[in-house]
């Protein structure tokens, strides 16, 4: 069955511009994302991974280049069309998990879910992290681990096309950690939703169905993984 | 309820102090809004009711004893609807206390119409031979009076029995006072009875005679047309001066007090709302600093830059909306309480009170409007804040060097390590600093406010009884007398000083301007009298031109030097060019002022005078008060206690207004304090891992608010002088003849208000010392919550 593109960068470059000094963050960086995938990309701190999913998620524009979203190209997009882009088919998650510390688990993936026409169950989701006992809890109550599952379960409710991951599992303990990539690998699976992690973690690769090697913004290697294994067998 | 909106919620609840301190700011500011307004419009609504339904006359004539055919004569005119002839006139009545007040006789007549009487108890003496009054509701109630007591009129020292049969009200007399120059209604003292014409014609010895008309004009008439009409036409008929309904007495005092009333009602309202947007700003604005990352967040999942802001938005609205509400509801429980205590000044029978709805609206637009404008200005910070970086750390604020580094490295180098921690806080953070200066400043100029009206009235009635009016009793003639008439009743009473004078009512001209003006004659050499001009020099009482209170001054557009025309019917009508001689200083009403020499050269009267100021320790009151051809004797000292009555309210109110400046600058100060600390979480949990104590945490906010106290006291004192000045042109605008303000603050107000806005801070930094002591520094440091 032949590979659906689902999102296309095409020569990206991004400049930061620092007063005095230009940072080259990406530089003419092309790569496809295909539907369905799980991917994982690989870099050193500085190497612009951040930077590439900041652009892929719609929070920051390439200072040269273009991105196709489902054929559409959203660095036209204006800053009205790149917030529905964002509701509508990104979900992010975060190192520090980020979540609203005055509100519960449950409402904190409302936040999400109010905003879409079609949302997953908030508390489906949740159930589904394993968090059924904890939903009325607010985040302070919560160990990292279970801050880090309401985050994902904030990110996946809006059921959207495209599941964002920066470090997720970086501040996490080993055993927490793996429990989290496994729960990505499940939302990948049964939901069909396309998920991009990147991370320093050269461990993480092996469960990817893709890894890319990010170094001084540029992909120095692509390649498929054709035996990706369970996230329980990965070792750190 | 949305999960953004329950976020806001807890927001709230999470610091209820801050946002309950901008709550109650706007409670009172809206609750000073409906509460006046709503009084003003309550009481000019039944005022026109109680007119219309009564027929307040439309102009009011006095006569000097004529025959009631010349005023009938008056009703000719085209314009006149219908015209009564009255006698007013002023006499003492026996009610069966030591003295015996001042009871102004009004005539009545079986077919009135004009000036109807609104029938409180009993009912209006009938002319058949019966001998009855009806008093003044607030004067037989002061007195103890009720329908059918006997009172007795003395009137040439014989007394004259009369039976009480009604107690009333009249749209003549809602404000009752003698004249403009008690302006405070005496209701012990002074009172109206009313009786029928024929029987007062009898007692006064005025048989088929008046002295007094009121008259309806016919709809559309033009009446100062009208009435410079008849004043030239009749003035040499015995015309002594004619007025319109604008400057009836009782009419201009409570005109005056609705005009004032709705000033207040906006002044106020807009200081408080101000204020209290100068406060959302700023909690807002470092809410939307604080929720970096959240709106980093929110706005990652898909909230658009809109959404986000009226999140924010919300929250003014809804600090807006709760304080709106309980100001409202406040206003209008306050609105039937401060009706009920102006009843006790205006005998308003009509008053109703009633809700007034537009104001409700009109509150809730401009709070809406004001804490909607500045939740828009505070958010728009989240505009900036772009998603991929708001998930980073902020980046740290550039350290600066400081000024005085900059200028001064030696005088820096002498600067303690957490002195240099405050200087550099205040100098990297100086708009946080500069609100906590204002916040200090408006605190200042709020209180010092209260404490200058605090000390206003002991400084007027200190500067008018005890420089200006040194005299300790004012008597007034019935019929004019003659100096020897005078020196006897010196050597009969053993009166230590004692000074004639001659008070006649004059037309004032001046360019179009125009004005009925009574003049007070005084020998040359008074003693009992001393003026002051503006700049507090004395000036001597000129053998030729007149001395004019500046607010009559004001009023007529002259200064020292200018002319103007005077005519009376004491001149014949005849119109006399005089200079203003100065412009003098008088604190409550207002006067013109020339000698006996000048007033003879106007009106060519020669040993004649209405009346004696005389300086004695001895109770007059009781020696002359049934003498025959007294018509009233004021003492100083009944009117100083008149206004220690009236000062009691105005007390009532300069406290309020002193609590109401702690409580917003407590609001301000706590707020900026909170906030301060709040910003400076991390800076401060560092500080204490490297070691400082609690305590040395404590005295780095201490010091930053002891440098932004005497930063705001500096700039409070010019500002609370402005404000002084700007409160009293707003609310004294009006009252301009009838009162004059000193602006001038005494060193004392100035320092006793810098130590209560001392104190106030004292309890701010005690309030806030918890927030100090409760800092978790660890969880601070590694805090990973938003």
């Amino acid at each position: 069955m032949p590979k659906e593109v689902l999102l296309s960068l095409k020569s990206i470059s991004k400049t930061y511009d620092m007063g005095e000094v230009k940072v080259e963050a990406l530089r003419e960086t092309s790569l496809d994302i295909y539907k369905g995938e799980l991917i994982v990309i690989l870099g050193p701190s500085g190497s612009g991974k951040s930077t590439l999913l900041n652009i892929v998620g719609g929070m920051d524009r390439p200072t040269e280049g273009r991105v196709f979203y489902r054929g559409r190209d959203i660095t036209e997009f204006d800053d009205k069309e790149l917030t529905l882009y964002r509701r509508r088919e990104v979900g992010f998650i975060f190192q520090l998990y980020n979540l609203m510390a005055s509100l519960t688990a449950r409402e904190n993936v409302e936040l999400a879910t109010e905003l879409v026409n079609n949302p997953l169950s908030a508390e489906e989701v949740l159930a589904g992290g394993g968090l059924k006992e904890r939903m009325d809890h607010f985040p302070s109550q919560l160990s990292g681990g279970e801050q880090q599952r309401v985050a994902i379960a904030r990110a996946v409710a809006k059921n959207p096309g495209l599941l964002l991951g920066d470090e997720p599992t970086g501040a996490l303990d080993y055993e927490t950690g793996i429990q989290i990539l496994a729960l990505l690998r499940e939302i990948n699976v049964s939901y069909g939703t396309t998920v991009v992690i990147i991370t320093h973690n050269v461990a993480i690769a092996d469960m990817a169905d893709r890894v890319v090697r990010l170094r001084s913004g540029q992909i120095v290697k692509d390649k498929e993984n054709p035996e990706p294994v369970p996230a329980e067998r990965i070792v750190w | 309820m949305k999960a953004l909106d329950k976020r806001l919620f807890r927001t709230i609840l999470g610091a209820k102090a801050q946002y309950g301190a901008v709550i109650i700011i706007i409670c009172i500011g809206l609750a000073t809004l409906i509460s006046i307004s709503n009084t003003a419009e309550s009481m000019a609504t039944s005022l026109d009711e109680y007119y219309r339904q009564y027929q307040f006359a439309d102009m009011f004539a006095e006569f000097t004893d004529v025959p009631v055919s010349t005023i009938d004569d008056l009703g000719q005119q085209r314009e006149i609807e219908s015209v009564e002839a009255r006698i007013v006139t002023d006499v003492r009545a026996d009610v069966g206390r030591e003295l015996n007040p001042t009871l102004r006789l009004v005539s009545i007549s079986s077919d009135q119409q004009i000036n109807g009487l609104y029938v409180q108890a009993g009912r209006i003496p009938s002319v058949s031979g019966e001998r009855g009054i009806a008093l003044l509701n607030a004067f037989a109630q002061a007195n103890d009076l009720t329908v059918g007591d006997k009172i007795d009129l003395i009137i040439r020292g014989e007394s004259f029995p009369v039976t009480v049969t009604a107690l009333v009200d009249s749209p003549e007399y809602i404000y009752a006072i003698k004249d403009i120059k008690s302006m405070l209604p005496d209701n012990l003292n002074f009172g109206i009875g009313f009786i029928n014409l024929p029987l007062l014609q009898e007692v006064m010895a005025m048989p088929g005679q008046a002295n007094n008309a009121v008259f309806s004009l016919r709809p559309g008439v033009d009446e100062e047309a009208i009435r410079d009409k008849i004043k030239e036409d009749f003035k040499s008929r015995g015309l002594k001066s004619i007025v319109t309904r604008e400057d009836q007495v009782s009419h201009a005092l409570i005109d005056m007090e609705i005009e004032q009333m709705k000033r207040m009602s906006r002044a106020v309202p807009t200081m408080f709302l101000g204020i209290a947007a100068l406060v959302i700003y700023m909690l807002i604005s470092r809410l939307v600093q604080a929720d970096r990352t959240s709106i980093g967040i929110l706005k990652a999942t898909g909230y658009s830059n809109w959404e986000v802001m009226g999140h924010y938005l919300k929250l003014a609205l809804l600090l807006g909306l709760v304080g709106a509400i309980s100001g409202i509801a406040a206003g209008y429980l306050l609105a039937g309480f401060y009706t009920r205590l102006m009843l006790d000044y205006f005998h308003l029978p009509l008053l109703e009170v009633n809700l007034y709805y537009g104001f409700i609206f009109l509150g809730l637009l401009f709070t809406l409007l004001f804490c909607g404008l500045t939740g828009i200005l505070a958010a728009r910070g989240v505009l900036g804040i772009a998603p991929a970086e708001a998930m980073r750390p902020q980046a740290l604020p550039p350290g600066r060097k400081s000024l005085l580094e900059k200028w001064a490295p030696q005088l820096w180098a002498q600067v303690t390590f957490s002195w240099k921690l405050v200087l550099r806080g205040i100098w990297r953070n100086w708009r946080r600093f500069a609100l906590a200066a204002v916040g200090v400043a408006l605190t200042y100029a709020i209180m010092l406010f209260g404490v200058y009206a605090f000390s206003l009235w002991d400084v007027i009635i200190d500067q008018q009884f005890g420089q200006i009016e040194t005299y300790d009793y004012a008597v007034s003639f019935i019929k004019p007398v003659s100096f020897k008439a005078v020196t006897d009743m010196r050597s009969d009473a053993r009166i230590p000083i004692i000074e004639p004078f001659l008070e006649l009512p004059f037309q004032v001209v001046r360019g179009w301007r125009e004005q009925t003006v009574l003049a007070r004659a005084l020998p040359r050499a008074t003693v009992l009298y001393r003026f002051e001009d503006q700049e507090g020099n004395i000036v001597s009482l000129p053998a030729e031109g007149i001395l004019l209170s500046q607010g009559l001054a004001k009023s007529i557009g002259v200064d020292r030097g200018d002319m103007v025309e005077l005519s009376s019917y004491a001149t014949g009508g005849q119109s006399h060019l005089v200079p203003v001689k100065a412009v003098v200083t008088q604190y409550l009403g207002s006067g013109m002022y020339m000698s006996l020499n000048q007033m003879e050269r106007l009106t060519r009267q020669k040993d004649t005078f209405s009346g004696v100021v005389l300086s004695s320790a001895a109770d007059i009151k009781a020696t002359f008060q049934n003498m025959a051809n007294i018509e009233s004797i004021y003492s100083s000292a009944d009117l100083v206690n008149t206004f220690s009555e009236y000062m009691g309210l105005i007390i009532a109110s300069a406290g309020f207004m002193i609590l109401l400046g702690g409580l917003l600058g407590f609001a301000i100060l706590y707020n900026t304090t909170s906030v301060s600390i709040a910003e400076r979480e991390r800076e401060f949990s560092s500080l204490r891992v490297l070691g400082f104590t609690q305590k040395e945490i404590f005295q780095l906010v201490t010091r930053e608010n002891a440098i932004a106290l005497v930063a705001g006291l500096i700039m409070g004192a010019p500002l609370g002088k402005t404000m002084v000045v700007l409160m009293i042109n707003a609310v004294a605008g009006s009252t301009g003849e009838m009162f004059y303000f000193p602006t001038a603050i005494s060193p004392g107000a100035y320092l006793i208000t810098a130590g209560l806005v001392t104190g106030f801070m004292v309890l701010t930094l005690a309030a806030v010392r918890q927030k100090v002591r409760r800092l978790n520094f660890l969880e601070a440091l590694s805090s990973r919550l938003t």
